[in-house]
């Protein structure tokens, strides 16, 4: 593709380096996209913003509440933006691997789950490579959807266009 | 989509019960979504043998092979072999460690995917599924609307030929 549409992207994790990190992460290993990484500690910040950009992807993290006791852990900031836009692509991370958050997330269609271990960013990377992809496609499947509704116009303009020319001339002669 | 998407998917791993376990959990788990067709293999050398004639869109690939057979090649070397053979299927990495070396290695051999054999595997290996038949899903759409589009245009081009002609040789239908 040569128009690259820019994809926004929430890191939501209430540990700053890491969000960091994992930024200058993403940013290296996808150069060639145009993204746009914003950075949030818990869900609620998000909120706002989310509404006016409506990001294509969010990295959100389970346990947000290590600064903030009251934040809402991962699992109901997921709901929350499932319901806001169903479209957004959620990665779960969590710290300790449990089956039990791994099968809710999957409930509440999370894209993806990733346990944080020492290969973590090679994770994440996988993860977006693969809902990078999905995004793409469908970006091309709208592209021709709406290249068909042209060419379906033209068609009809042309049908119209020689049907009124028969009608007039017909009409004109008589 | 009301038409089932058809999945031919290859499980390589010399742990035979893993296999059949892996083999009815992704059977249950995508009986509504798609029609899986699974088949195992033991080592990679086996697997591609019948690649060439089978052709699956997802391989998924345990990293170490050769617990019965010593000689068998590790998954990397076999990923090499799928990706030369068809750089288009998707391949899943399973492995019993978690390393940052088998992470980039496949990472830059193209695997699709790579999973740690923990407690929550299986889900795991659902997730990775679910998004690659998406993205099958997607393109397969994307490809179905450019033939439409290609067909349209074939026509449109007709019609503009067919009436051009027709004002060649009776210029008196239009008037």
């Amino acid at each position: 593709m040569d128009n690259k549409k820019q994809i926004n992207v929430f890191i939501i994790d209430d540990n700053k380096v890491f969000s960091l990190a994992l930024r200058a992460n993403i940013e290296k290993t996808f150069k060639e996209k145009s993204l746009k990484i914003y950075l949030f500690e818990i869900g609620e910040k998000c909120k706002s913003m989310f509404k006016m950009v409506i990001p294509e992807l969010v990295i959100l993290d389970y346990n947000l509440n290590s600064d903030h006791p009251s934040a809402s852990n991962g699992l109901k900031v997921l709901e929350w933006i499932k319901k806001e836009n169903s479209e957004t692509c959620v990665i779960m991370l969590t710290s300790e691997d449990s089956v039990e958050i791994a099968v809710k997330s999957f409930q509440q269609n999370a894209s993806d789950y990733v346990v944080k271990t020492m290969t973590q960013f090679n994770k994440i990377n996988y993860s977006l490579k693969n809902i990078f992809k999905i995004l793409e496609a469908k970006t091309i499947a709208r592209k021709y959807k709406l290249q068909r509704i042209a060419l379906l116009v033209c068609i009809a303009f042309l049908l119209g266009g020689i049907a009124a020319v028969q009608i007039l001339s017909a009409s004109l002669h008589k | 989509m009301n038409k089932k998407t058809k999945i031919k998917i290859f499980l390589v791993d010399d742990n035979k019960v893993f296999t059949l376990a892996l083999k009815a959990d992704i059977e249950v788990a995508f009986k509504d979504m798609c029609v899986v067709n699974i088949q195992s293999f033991e080592t990679g050398e086996a697997c591609m043998k019948k690649f060439q004639e089978e052709k699956p869109q997802i391989v998924i690939l345990d990293y170490h092979l050769n617990s019965n057979n010593p000689a068998a090649a590790d998954g990397i070397k076999v990923l090499e072999m799928i990706k030369r053979a068809s750089p288009d299927t998707n391949v899943i990495i399973l492995t019993s460690e978690d390393s940052v070396e088998i992470a980039l290695k496949s990472f830059h051999h193209r695997a699709s995917d790579y999973v740690v054999k923990s407690e929550t595997k299986f889900k795991k290996i659902n997730y990775s599924l679910f998004n690659l038949i998406k993205i099958t899903e997607a393109e397969g759409e994307a490809r179905a609307y450019k033939n439409v589009n290609l067909i349209l245009l074939a026509f449109l081009a007709l019609m503009i030929g067919a009436a051009i002609a027709i004002m060649i040789i009776k210029p008196s239908f239009f008037k």
